[in-house]
């Protein structure tokens, strides 16, 4: 539909840190014109499962120094130093903010904001809502934004496209959903802050929505994804859905145990167990308080050895936090209890839980600065569909959240000075570019064709394909099996076929739309695992099990092109913390 | 094209389950807290009427129809009285030493109390004065 | 019958915008499973049988709020709503009570949304404290205050419930009265009077009339019913208190 929607800045996605943009914009610049597109209304935007907490320096006892180190070595030095020492030192002040609009932190005995520990972390400094986090971090800047009464919602549209003219981004165009017309919503500067892609694979934690979308319309638009081999897998999930159960049941004082009930993960590097009774555990950056990938990779081994349990939905072992007892369950991690009886059958106060290793986040994304900025002038990321990069080769838990906070600021920011200087846009141009892609919608989806596949047979094969070949322990035929089958699989996309041709409310238009978001990331994520020849962190090659700093001590830039992505490779800013090896345990 | 279906109206909601047919009938309760006030505005009205018209009121009363609305009514204030004690808690938060008190506390609470007074009032009755 | 073959029947709710002047109901046949959510039998559909099937989902683990819908003539988050609860079934699944109809189980939120945002989520404050000065300092105590009302998610299944909200166009409604609430009660805050208004008037709590079963289907215990009442109470003391020739010490707003 040829209409005016246009604005100063717009952003995609109505998560976390589409949100904190929405905000910062709106109170550094109230008098531009700013809009935020989302799928879905923006409380139902996945940061909402988050659960344990956010990082960030705050009681006496820590300091900037130490978050920073976690983080890097956490990273297996693959972050950027620069960004990470910015990200650590703006944190406080952004979790303070968050607070200061309402965000029911919990806390101690004299008021102040309690904080607990987390894996890979080297002193507690993650600050909680019990165990609905993100939950409450998101409803707090959703309803803050309310208060900005200028901001325009498009609540339910659906972007698919990003409109690029004269070398500059100017918008996205976007499906109504209720209406089904096809929109260009034009703006001087656009935020994308869609979240990640974990949906590309089978056993994820991540919601239905999280399938890559702002990713993969950069992706098109020749913007770089950064990183992308680097997935990280959270060592509880529950089997057959996924659902993850936090990482602050660990840092309650959870255990993991094998089949012979023995805590396995002292055999894998990450420290001497101290019994459950004793008032030293849990042991910080130690045991169970392992970084995600190292826990994951314990979990394989195990398997390999054959001591986990084997069940209806595979295999997996047990997450025992029984011994914290009902009243400190309750307090701390009521979700944990709630998801486990719900989804598992069992009640953790009086059995353990069964877990495994699940699909959980990207540290890889659209390649920006510190600024938000993409290599594409306009376009700006944050958030998870962002890489930075903080998170390097395996993300800390409950760094995402503050990151959400930081980086989507400072992306409001910028993409708000950038606006003010760049105010012209190409208006025809981009009415050209919305009307040929109605037409091509409608060419593809909104005619009823004979033969074609159905949607769902081809994520079933790009999921099993994924987990096959870029899963925990990657190698590489399984890995180029896997590139190959994603690009037989983008093939025979072209060619799917959809029952529902109508325009209203029309989710098997949209569900198809994102499996093409997905396909895109599918590749991006197989081709850069190919050619990363070495181990780090969450990347881990059976072919090439040591680090490689010499040559990869580098960020992976994969660019699409109409074949196989062409990966280039980037430096990693390394600033006072030289590459070492990664320790961990006590 | 008819766009979005209207949001849909019934007058059958009360009929949607229990909670809602008990909702009905305690706000009901109240007409029949209504019904006994008037009789025993009438009964007092009788004592005012001399020993003769009271004790012809009390013979009416033996009535069987009169037992059967006395029935109900009691029906009814129980009814009326358990809801009320349920609402209670949800309507007011009492702290005990900076701890909330328990919605359950609360309600056992106000039952003793009912209880109690309930004997009280019994014992006066079986008391020979 | 093993649990393999065993299948149950969706008596779905069917309505499309474009070309359909009333609803309808159409079964299908799902396999039973006994892990299955009525969420799972729908994506089953969906996937395999009849795209053209139209609900919201995401998170599918009862925290995201968009999978509500009417089960069993019951608000439930399909997510978690077994199927196993309602064997041997015909399962009938129809989209919430009490809102316009977009299409299938997709209702109209527009009326939620714009209610919600008029309640002021959100704190305020005469002045906001400096970061640099840190956090606002709240005992446990007072954030158990309004715990319970921060819980909500957004599902309207309480919209769902409520016999008033169906009749009273005007009627806020439970999540946003409870939402309100959420904020008077917050030690941070200082927005009541801003809300007062809205909230003490006969479309905010005065019109409720008490039903309860908002609290009973809410999947994450807020108890809007409770918030409401207790606003009443504040309200009503708040009243008699303007009545006096003078301020009680304590009780000045």
């Amino acid at each position: 539909m040829a209409d005016d929607l246009q604005h100063d800045i717009l952003i995609v996605g109505g998560g976390g840190a589409g949100l904190r943009a929405v905000i910062a914009a709106a109170e550094a610049h109230p008098d531009l014109d700013i809009a935020m597109v989302s799928k879905v209304y923006p409380m139902r935007s996945h940061t909402v499962s988050a659960e344990g907490g956010a990082a960030a320096v705050i009681k006496d006892n820590d300091s900037i120094e130490e978050h920073i180190h976690d983080t890097i070595s956490g990273a297996d030095w693959l972050a950027d130093q620069d960004a990470v020492e910015l990200f650590v030192n703006e944190a406080p002040r952004e979790m303070i903010q968050l607070e200061h609009w309402g965000c029911p932190w919990s806390r101690e005995e004299d008021g102040s904001v309690a904080v607990r520990p987390f894996g890979g972390m080297r002193i507690r400094r993650t600050w909680y809502a019990a165990d609905k986090t993100g939950f409450h971090m998101l409803h707090a800047l959703f309803q803050t934004s309310l208060k900005h009464t200028a901001v325009k919602r498009y609540d339910e549209w659906f972007a698919t496209r990003l409109l690029v003219e004269d070398g500059r981004c100017q918008g996205v165009i976007a499906i109504e959903m209720r209406t089904g017309e096809v929109h260009a919503i034009r703006a001087r500067s656009v935020i994308m802050c869609t979240g990640g892609g974990g949906r590309v694979f089978p056993f994820t934690t991540n919601a239905a929505i999280k399938t890559g979308d702002g990713m993969a319309m950069a992706y098109r638009a020749g913007v770089a994804l950064k990183d992308m081999e680097f997935v990280q897998y959270h060592p509880t999930g529950l089997p057959g859905t996924g659902i993850l159960i936090t990482e602050a049941a660990r840092g309650e004082g959870g255990i993991l145990v094998n089949t012979e009930g023995r805590r396995y993960l002292e055999d894998y590097n990450l420290g001497e167990p101290v019994p459950i009774d004793d008032p030293r555990h849990p042991q910080l950056r130690t045991m169970e308080l392992g970084p995600r990938d190292k826990l994951s990779q314990a979990f394989m081994k195990e398997q390999d050895a054959g001591r986990v349990f084997s069940g209806e939905y595979g295999t997996y072992t047990h997450l025992d936090v029984r011994h914290l007892g009902e009243q400190l369950i309750m307090e701390r991690i009521p979700f944990v209890r709630e998801l486990a009886k719900n989804y598992a059958g069992i009640d953790p106060v009086h059995e353990p839980i069964p877990v495994r290793p699940v699909v959980h986040y990207m540290m890889g994304g659209i390649h920006t600065n510190t600024d938000g900025e993409t290599s594409l002038p306009g376009l700006f990321a944050a958030g998870e569909c962002a890489c930075v990069s903080i998170n390097g080769a395996n993300r800390l838990g409950s760094n995402s959240l503050t990151e959400l906070l930081v980086f989507g600021k400072r992306a409001g920011l910028s993409a708000a000075e950038f606006a003010r200087e760049h105010p012209d846009l190409d208006t025809d141009g981009l009415e050209a570019q919305r009307a040929d892609e109605e037409a091509s919608i409608a060419a593809r989806f909104r005619t009823p064709r004979d033969g074609g596949e159905r949607l769902a047979t081809i994520r079933r094969e790009l999921n099993a394909t994924m987990e096959e070949g870029a899963g925990v322990y990657r190698e590489e035929s399984g890995i180029r099996a896997t590139t190959e089958k994603v690009g037989e699989l983008k093939e025979r996309f072209e060619n799917v076929g959809i029952d529902d041709h109508s325009k209203s409310f029309n989710t098997e238009l949209t569900t198809a739309i994102e499996l093409g978001f997905l396909l895109d990331v599918g590749e991006a994520v197989a081709h850069s695992a190919l050619e990363r020849t070495e181990s780090r962190g969450s990347h881990q090659r059976t072919d090439y099990p040591d680090r490689d700093d010499d040559q990869f001590l580098k960020h992976s830039l994969a660019f699409r092109t109409d074949g196989a992505p062409r990966i280039e490779y980037a430096d990693v800013t390394i600033t006072n913390w030289p590459p070492a090896e990664r320790t961990y345990g006590n | 094209m008819p766009g979005p279906l209207p949001r849909a109206k019934s007058n059958a909601w009360w009929n949607r389950g229990w909670p809602y047919r008990v909702f009905l009938l305690r706000e009901l309760s109240a007409v029949a807290v209504a019904v006994y006030i008037v009789l025993l505005l009438l009964l007092v009205s009788q004592v005012r009427e001399g020993r003769g018209a009271f004790n012809d009121h009390l013979d009416l009363l033996e009535n069987p129809l009169f037992w059967i609305i006395h029935a109900v009514i009691l029906g009814f204030a129980q009814l009326h009285t358990s809801t009320w004690f349920r609402a209670v808690p949800k309507s007011m938060r009492v702290k005990l030493g900076g701890r909330a008190v328990p919605p359950e506390a609360m309600i056992f609470g106000m039952y003793a109390l009912w209880v109690g007074a309930s004997l009280v009032v019994l014992a006066a009755f079986l008391v020979e004065w | 019958m093993t649990t393999e073959t065993m299948t149950v029947t969706l008596e779905v709710f069917r309505y499309h915008p474009d070309t359909d002047s009333e609803p309808s109901y159409q079964s299908y046949e799902v396999p039973y499973r006994e892990e299955w959510v009525v969420l799972d039998a729908l994506n089953w559909l969906k996937d395999e049988v009849d795209g053209t099937l139209s609900y919201r989902w995401s998170c599918r683990m009862g925290v995201c709020g968009s999978c509500g819908m009417m089960v069993n003539g019951y608000p439930r988050l399909t997510c978690n709503a077994f199927l196993r609860e309602f064997m041997p079934g015909p399962i009938r699944v129809e989209p919430l009570r009490g809102f316009p109809v977009e299409r299938d189980m997709v209702t109209v939120l527009d009326d939620f949304m714009e209610k919600l945002t008029d309640v002021k989520p959100y704190i305020i404050r005469e002045e906001e404290q400096s970061l640099d000065d840190g956090e606002y300092l709240q005992s446990p105590s007072q954030l158990a205050d309004f715990k319970q009302f921060s819980m909500c998610i957004n599902c309207t299944l309480c919209y769902a419930a409520c016999p008033v909200y169906e009749h009273e166009d005007e009627f806020l409604g439970p999540a946003v009265l409870a939402l309100a609430q959420r904020y008077n009660l917050d030690s941070r805050d200082q927005g009541n009077e801003q809300r007062q208004q809205l909230i003490w008037a006969d479309e905010g709590i005065w019109d409720c009339t008490f039903v309860g079963e908002c609290s009973a289907v809410c999947p994450k215990d807020v108890d809007p019913a409770a918030a409401i009442q207790q606003a009443k109470v504040e309200a009503t003391n708040n009243f008699f208190i303007s009545l006096l020739p003078f301020t009680p010490p304590g009780m000045g707003r």
